[in-house]
Order: structure tokens, then sequence, then C-alpha cells
């Protein structure tokens, strides 16, 4: 998909590991684990807005798009 | 639901028995043209009818014996699942070439005249229904089989909804 999800990025400048920020969030880690690795099919508003919260960061800095 | 399921688990355990006994009557056929039947007639277009009719019989019983442990193991918390859309799929096609190949043999068994219908005790009532209706049973099974596939992207989808 060219949507790209640099989750893993915003979390290593941030010292976060994937098991805080799905508590955080309230997700479970496998579904955390779907959303890095580019697997999922969509995201909710809800679930965006909660990571955003948790990184204080924005969406843009999270999900980005690539020409394929 | 759970009723409506075993109901058609009877019926396809019916179905078998019915299958496995025109088998039988077909291979009880050959034998008595075979070894009994002290004709001078050519014996060998009938034969080959009959032989036709002992193989689809048997895969059509065979593939029916497969759905009855499809619909028997059932999941009715994970129904949409690509499983069950191969099986209803299979059985919907076999039933299809099935009512195909039966219309085919139908005609041939007309078209041989009476002296093939006396020594094969050959009855022709009825053929014509049960082609029409198992036609429309295989439609029936490969639309359904249609739903449970986009049913099943649906729910992929769903799941992967984070």
């Amino acid at each position: 998909m060219s949507i790209v999800v640099n989750l893993n990025t915003v979390l290593a400048e941030r010292n976060l590991k994937s098991k805080d920020l799905a508590e955080m969030i309230g997700i479970t880690e496998a579904n955390l684990s779907i959303l890095k690795s580019g697997k999922a099919k969509a995201i909710r508003f809800s679930t965006l807005e909660a990571i955003c919260k948790a990184l204080d960061c924005q969406p843009a800095d999270i999900l980005a798009y690539e020409k394929e | 639901m759970k009723n409506l399921i075993f109901s058609l688990y009877l019926l396809i355990c019916l179905w078998i028995i019915g299958g496995l006994t025109a088998i039988f009557r077909s291979c009880s056929e050959v034998y008595n043209m075979i070894f009994i039947h002290n004709t001078n007639d050519n014996l060998t277009i009938p034969i080959c009818i009959l032989l036709i009719k002992i193989s689809i019989n048997s895969i059509v019983t065979f593939y029916l014996f497969k759905f009855s442990r499809v619909i028997n193991k059932l999941n009715l918390e994970n129904f949409l699942s690509k499983k069950n859309g191969k099986s209803f799929r299979t059985i919907g096609r076999v039933f299809l070439y099935y009512s195909f190949i039966r219309l085919f043999i139908n005609v041939i068994e007309i078209s041989l005249g009476e002296n093939y219908q006396k020594l094969t005790e050959y009855n022709g009532k009825g053929v014509i229904e049960g082609v029409v209706t198992l036609l429309i049973t295989s439609l029936f099974l490969l639309i359904i089989s249609k739903i449970i596939d986009q049913g099943y992207n649906f729910k992929q989808e769903n799941d992967l909804t984070i």
C-alpha cells in the first residue's frame, strides 16, 4: 500500500516501547503490530487521535504517502 | 439455525444413501447385461452409458459426503470463512456439471430407442424436473459461496481496521 506508517520512528524519537504505547491508547499489542507493519486496512479517527495525543504529534508525523 | 443445519445434514445423508443405491442398481444392471442377458443385442453402448452413470454418481456421492462433513462441522461463530466459501463453491459446481451430464445422458438414452429402454428398464419420467431442480440448487449454492467470499473479505477488512 502507498500509505506508510512511521510509528517506529516516532516511538524511537520519544524513547517509547510499543507495549507502552499500546497501554496508553488502549489497544492490544497485536493490533499495534498490525498497524506498524502496514498490514492494517484502515485506521479509526479515534485510534489516530489517541496515538497523536499519547505521542504529542500530528497525524502527518505518523502517516505518509509514498508513490508506488 | 442449528435445527436448519441439522435438517440439511440429514437430507444430505439421505441423498448420499440414494446415490449409493443408484450406484448399486447400475452395477447390478451391468452385471445382468454381461452375465445373465442372452440376447443378440449389441450391449456396448448401454454398458458404456451405465459405466458413465456409475462414475458420475460416484463422484457426486463423494463430494456430497465431503459436503456433509463440512455441514456437520460448521462453525456458526465463524461462518464467513474461506473454507466454507470453497466447499459451497465446489458442491455448487459439482451439481452444475452433474445436471448437464445427466441431461446429456438422458438425451442419448432417449435417442437410443425402445430396445435400449427395455433392456435397461429405463424410465425417463422426472429426469428433466430433477435436472432443473439440481440446476437451481447449484446456482443457489454458487451464489451463497459468492456471498460467503464477499462476507469474508468484509470481515477481514473490519478485523484489520485498528
